[in-house]
């Protein structure tokens, strides 16, 4: 005999059901998404990057970015050197563009890192509620009391100096900030109709909170994410800059700026077209996150 | 509006005139800036560790005896001195028309103030306390007259006596303030202290019941300068962009890229300080793998291009120093300028024949890369472009070079226990018994980890020996072996890149580079 369980259990039914209904919407808000001004351009600034920084190296793999050349110092942008070369008469272009790699990619994994943990914490917190989610959420007030740049400075401090340090360090930073979010999403969540549903149809908490509410929340994760990955791509750099982050000679966006400031007025180079690209992504994101806040949000009025 | 534009006019003209006149008369209202390099650990001359505080220190406090830039020994507060045939006793007669800044009189009782002040194990004094060597007590023989005892000859005494942090401090002063001294310096120098706003700024003004100024400046009387304003600016381009304005008449090491540009014009007079001692320099950790291998330690010496080095870190502004000691310094022997040449065939080849082979990027021995670790203090402007430079050099002969850059607290712990192969820094000294500290066993800064029963022998000798011939062979002796064994890597000469306006003249310094600007005066 059938129980009511098996029905929810047995997903596939359900599942071509959710699609046939969801297909045109969907494709309507694409549509609709591509015509939003700010999410393209964040998405064409941000397809830029990509390319110079993840395909352009593939092209000048010949170039070794750590050569230092005492002749070639502070030489400006030229035919051979396109955006001219450092105090160590290195290559800016390459560092610069090799340098992209380390900022974006950490700043990616510190998103994941501290999405994953915060989300997962927020999610137990939100749903459970009682004791468990006072616990989590005053240790996530505790984390939250210290300002961000200082609980990273304090952490990388305390693990030493290093680009994997710093990305742990910046996580740790957002794990309550996506706790919170993710908490208070959950919380409204919990008692709807459909959870409910779920609930006396007998599915697991783990089933629910995995296919009823973690969709149902996931419109703010997006946003935050796309809004956080330029902060921790500005925290990185800041790390960097104050010689906590990456260490030398590996190339990061922060490290060259601050390489770069002590000879602002005589090589500006060094300085303004990292400065450029860093400003470029950060930008770039954050039209994005824009642009999925004014799409996913149901609140807000279409245009 | 007419009248004020007369009045312009006329200014202007009198400017003119007197850039003309060849002797103009000084401005003796001058209030000058300094832009100055890094903030001091504190002010007090008898606990602080900074090179940094000693030329700010020299201005305010007055030392027992007044060293030449070329060492030599002229009186101050001392009119005279003698030392016993023994060599264990200095006696010491001071001037009587002393007065410290807060009124107090100087006297041969304020020289043993400061003696027990600086012996006390409550101050933790560093640098005072190790220039004092064997002769760390006084007692005063009459109102005038002060007697040092040593518990064995210390020939390097009299010249040590005239660096910064042996300067005089008031008796008053010390009893009074106690752990704030460092906030409230009182000396008997050509400047006094008015306010200090720690990393900030620091303001002097003139002493003017100066009289007893070290005749060996030329300048007689209170200074010309009416106040001096130091204005700590860390960031290099900060500084250049303020003294490029005109914030400020005197800019504190220059970076080199800027030295070569700014040295050209002639608004600015360029005044490179040396600061005797070993220069800048790196001791090798002979103490743990891979450099307590002699091969390994000659191989980073012959791969490394100082000239290139210094290009990279400095835009080539200073020269090369390749003897522990270096050029200036009385017992610099020119003999081992060619101890190890840049030749990285000869690196490679060294490595090769103790056994070390290459099979893939990186030497190796035994299972074991050969991994060097290079430390710099990641607030410094230029340790870790020096470091960088290093590693590139080394990374090109195959050894797997790594930067460490830490604050400096954990820097100094890395060194002292021994956790890194090298780290380019500095040592001022006025003597040739500044090896004592980096090379007999057991010394805070033996970063070598390196010791020797016939160099330590060596060192004792040169402390006792007050003959500059037989001082000289000893410390020729030291010296060598110290290059044979190549626990130490002398980079280049320490200056500092001293800029200031062209209206400024007479900046000096004493012996061991430490600017003094008692001397100075500003044209109006």
């Amino acid at each position: 005999m059938r129980t009511a369980a098996d029905l929810v259990a047995a997903p596939k039914p359900v599942d071509v059901i959710i699609d046939d209904a969801a297909l045109p919407p969907a494709h309507g808000a694409l549509w609709r998404a591509l015509r939003h001004r700010s999410l393209v351009a964040g998405l064409f600034i941000c397809l830029v990057l990509a390319v110079l920084v993840f395909a352009l190296p593939m092209l000048m793999s010949s170039v070794d970015l750590n050569a230092q050349d005492p002749m070639a110092t502070f030489a400006p942008p030229s035919a051979e050197h396109l955006m001219g070369t450092d105090a160590f008469g290195r290559d800016l272009l390459s560092r610069v563009v090799y340098g992209g790699r380390t900022t974006i990619l950490a700043s990616i994994c510190i998103v994941f890192l501290g999405g994953v943990f915060g989300t997962t914490l927020g999610l137990i917190a939100g749903y459970f509620g009682g004791i468990t989610g006072f616990v989590i959420m005053r240790l996530i007030d505790l984390l939250l009391a210290f300002p961000g740049i200082l609980l990273a400075l304090a952490v990388s401090a305390v693990l030493g100096p290093g680009l994997v340090n710093g990305v742990i360090a910046i996580a740790i930073i957002l794990v309550p900030v996506y706790a919170r979010l993710v908490a208070g999403a959950t919380t409204e969540v919990r008692h709807l109709p459909y959870v409910d549903a779920a609930v006396t149809l007998g599915s697991g908490s783990w089933r629910i909170i995995l296919r009823h509410v973690l969709p149902n929340v996931s419109p703010g994760i997006i946003v935050l994410t796309t809004t956080w990955l330029g902060v921790a791509a500005l925290w990185i750099a800041a790390l960097g800059f104050i010689g906590l982050g990456v260490q030398p000679p590996t190339p990061e966006w922060g490290v060259i700026l601050n390489d770069g400031q002590n000879y602002i007025t005589l090589a500006w180079w060094i300085t303004v077209f990292p400065g450029i690209f860093l400003a470029m992504f950060v930008i770039g994101v954050n039209l994005i996150g824009d642009g999925l806040r004014d799409e996913l949000d149901p609140t807000l009025v279409r245009h | 509006m007419h009248h004020s534009l007369k009045q312009f006019l006329a200014a202007g003209a009198f400017a003119l005139v007197a850039q003309q006149a060849a002797a103009a008369p000084p401005d003796l209202d001058a209030k000058i800036t300094i832009g100055w390099g890094q903030p001091f650990d504190t002010l007090n001359p008898h606990t602080t560790g900074n090179r940094n505080v000693g030329p700010i220190d020299a201005n305010i406090f007055d030392t027992l005896i007044w060293l030449t830039p070329d060492f030599k020994v002229t009186p101050l507060l001392a009119k005279s001195w003698e030392m016993s045939p023994d060599g264990l006793s200095y006696t010491f007669t001071l001037r009587d028309d002393v007065t410290f800044h807060d009124g107090t009189p100087f006297d041969a009782a304020a020289v043993v103030a400061n003696v027990d002040y600086i012996t006390n194990k409550d101050t933790q004094s560093k640098i005072s306390l190790n220039l004092m060597g064997n002769c760390a007590s006084a007692k005063a023989i009459s109102k005038y007259q002060v007697q040092f005892t040593c518990t064995a000859p210390y020939a390097p005494l009299l010249a040590q006596l005239g660096e910064p942090y042996l300067g005089m401090q008031s008796p008053k002063a010390i009893q009074e303030y106690g752990k704030d001294l460092g906030l409230h310096p009182i000396g008997t120098g050509p400047f006094a202290f008015v306010s200090y706003v720690p990393t900030q700024s620091l303001v002097l003004k003139r002493n003017e019941a100066y009289k007893w100024g070290p005749a060996a400046t030329g300048h007689i009387g209170p200074p010309d300068i009416a106040q001096i304003t130091v204005q700590i600016v860390s960031t290099a381009q900060a500084r250049v962009s303020q003294f490029q304005t005109g914030q400020s008449d005197v800019m504190q090491e220059t970076p080199g890229v800027f030295w070569n540009a700014l040295r050209k014009m002639d608004r600015y007079t360029a005044i490179p300080v040396p600061i005797s001692g070993m220069g800048i320099f790196a001791p090798i950790n002979a103490g743990s793998f891979p450099t307590n291998d002699i091969a390994v330690r000659k191989a980073i010496q012959y791969a490394i291009d100082k000239v290139g080095v210094i290009q990279l870190a400095s835009a080539g502004a200073f020269a090369v120093s390749n003897t522990p000691l270096v050029k200036g310094m009385p017992d610099y022997d020119a003999s081992l300028e060619n101890s190890y040449p840049y030749d990285p065939a000869k690196a490679e080849a060294t490595l090769k024949a103790a056994g070390w082979t290459k099979p893939g990027e990186f030497w190796e021995k035994d299972g074991k890369t050969l991994t060097i670790k290079i430390s710099a203090i990641s607030t410094s402007a230029e340790s870790p472009l020096l470091a960088q430079a290093m590693q590139g050099y080394l990374r090109k002969v195959g050894m797997d070079a790594n930067v460490f850059q830490m604050a400096t607290p954990a820097w100094l712990a890395a060194n002292i226990k021994g956790d890194m192969s090298l780290a380019a820094l500095q040592y001022i000294a006025v003597d040739s018994d500044a090896l004592h500290l980096w090379f007999l066993p057991d010394q805070y800064f033996n970063w070598s980890h390196y010791t020797n029963p016939e160099l330590s022998d060596l060192i004792l000798q040169g402390q006792k020996e007050s003959d500059p011939a037989k001082r000289f062979t000893i410390y020729a002796k030291a010296q060598k072996i110290l290059m044979d064994e190549a626990v130490i890597m002398p980079i280049r000469e320490n200056v500092d890149l001293l800029m200031t306006t062209r209206k400024l003249t007479g900046v000096t310094w004493s012996g061991g580079g430490f600017e003094y600007f008692g001397a100075a005066s500003m044209s109006k």
